[in-house]
């Protein structure tokens, strides 16, 4: 090669060099400003999380109402009104067509086997959304979903004993 | 040739130096746009307030908090409709909105708001609110406070035939207190003028109209207020949902009050209702 080819060879092996430096320079920077810039507000983990503490402590939840006193007992559940849950709760967290949140919640005895037939909030979406969000699938169209065990006392003719309830909230992405 | 080479070089420094700045110009554009973009701060406060309702709602007891964001509430509206907060700017038709919940057996006042300081968010055990300022007379102790033993003339007025029904209910349930003497105006039979000469004739007026939900409505004054609230709590104690909102404006200026109820549910049940809020408010 000789010396003008070689200066030449060295201009361009520069240029490339400058580009990927610029690039990665440039990629930087989008990737730490977009870090620090949220467009998008997700508050799917908070709103499921509200809405567990209301099924378990609000009088439109699962939890225990005693009609004489009006007293509520929180994390307790009559397992002898268990068929009322379902209307009692789509009174409870009301929306007009009830279409925004859907939740299943089975109750289970201390060996967390499920003693009771299952209670549903707003039934009719909880079976489009809960294989939406099975999927995994980001984005509009979508849904996500959140499973979580919760102890709880069950009550059963006056009688008291320990078991769990779990509860799968299913909230569509908007 | 060799200055020709230099003139190239040149020319691609100052190609490159035109391609950095320009990338540079766009992007702090882009960063510009979105911290003028007030849609995010909407969308935060939207979901921020529904939040706060869904966690007031599920409250179990009484609770008045004060919202007041780092955001700048009064840059904004609120209009509370469809289970949603809508959020727009000032003078702009976009919106971002939120859908929340409640319970449905609590009588429910959220009043739209145009440019507030704050929010105040009120949960009694039958009530949840939103307003700017909540007033003290709020408190359930003090909420109904007149009775009176003289002799009210109600009249009653049926604003439909979906809702004569109703109407005739709650006079037969009316007549048989004595403190009460019942009056029926139908809009069917009667015009207008006669029914406001006749609603100016009588103490209080109860209007009917069907509708989705039961709605009562009354003047600000101290009579019609407390009539207005034995009512409202007995429906709501029986399981009616009823909201209150300001008063009728026909009936503002009215030297009496009024009771506006939009039904929707058994007549008999509501009859009972106003029945026995106005024979609590008698003795």
């Amino acid at each position: 090669m000789n010396k003008r080819a070689e200066l030449e060879f060295r201009v361009i092996l520069f240029t490339f060099y400058k580009l990927i430096v610029l690039i990665i320079v440039a990629f930087s920077l989008f990737f730490f400003v977009t870090q620090f810039m949220k467009t998008n507000i997700d508050v799917f983990d908070v709103e499921s999380e509200i809405f567990a503490y209301g099924v378990l402590n609000s009088p439109g939840g699962v939890s225990y109402l005693d009609k004489t006193t009006g007293r509520l007992y929180p994390g307790t559940i009559n397992l002898d009104e268990t068929e009322l849950l379902d209307k009692r709760m789509s009174d409870g967290f009301y929306f007009e067509k009830n279409r925004y949140i859907a939740a299943e919640i089975v109750i289970m005895n201390k060996t967390k086997k499920p003693i009771t037939k299952p209670i549903y909030y707003n039934k009719e979406f909880y079976e489009i959304w809960y294989p939406l969000g099975a999927t995994g699938v980001r984005g509009v169209g979508s849904a996500k979903i959140k499973e979580k065990t919760y102890p709880v006392i069950l009550l059963k003719k006056g009688k008291k004993t320990q078991g769990f309830m779990k509860l799968t909230v299913a909230i569509p992405n908007s | 040739m060799r200055g020709k080479r230099g003139v190239a070089t040149i020319l691609w420094y100052i190609i490159e130096a035109i391609l950095i700045t320009l990338a540079i110009v766009i992007f702090f554009q882009y960063i510009d746009s979105v911290k003028n973009n007030t849609l995010f701060e909407q969308q935060f406060l939207a979901r921020d307030i529904a939040l706060m309702t869904n966690t007031i709602s599920s409250i179990p007891g009484e609770v008045q908090y004060t919202y007041a964001s780092e955001s700048n509430l009064s840059r904004f509206n609120y209009v509370f409709a469809d289970d949603k907060i809508k959020i727009s700017a000032k003078d702009s038709q976009s919106f971002a909105s939120y859908p929340y919940y409640y319970d449905s057996g609590m009588s429910i006042d959220f009043q739209d708001q145009n440019s507030p300081k704050q929010l105040e968010f009120a949960r009694t055990k039958s009530s949840l609110k939103i307003n700017e300022h909540l007033k003290d007379t709020e408190n359930p102790e003090e909420k109904c406070p007149l009775r009176t033993d003289e002799k009210i003339t109600i009249l009653v007025i049926d604003y439909d035939n979906d809702a004569e029904k109703y109407a005739h209910a709650l006079i037969a349930k009316l007549s048989t207190n004595p403190h009460i003497v019942a009056n029926l105006a139908r809009t069917e039979s009667s015009t207008i003028r006669e029914r406001s000469e006749r609603i100016s004739q009588s103490d209080y007026t109860i209007s009917f109209g069907t509708g989705l939900n039961e709605k009562v409505t009354h003047s600000n004054s101290e009579s019609a207020r407390s009539i207005g609230c034995h009512i409202t709590d007995k429906l709501n104690s029986q399981g009616i949902k009823t909201t209150y909102t300001p008063v009728d404006s026909i009936l503002t200026n009215a030297k009496i009050a009024g009771i506006r109820i939009i039904v929707g549910s058994d007549e008999n049940k509501v009859a009972v209702g106003i029945a026995s809020a106005l024979k609590d408010y008698n003795e």
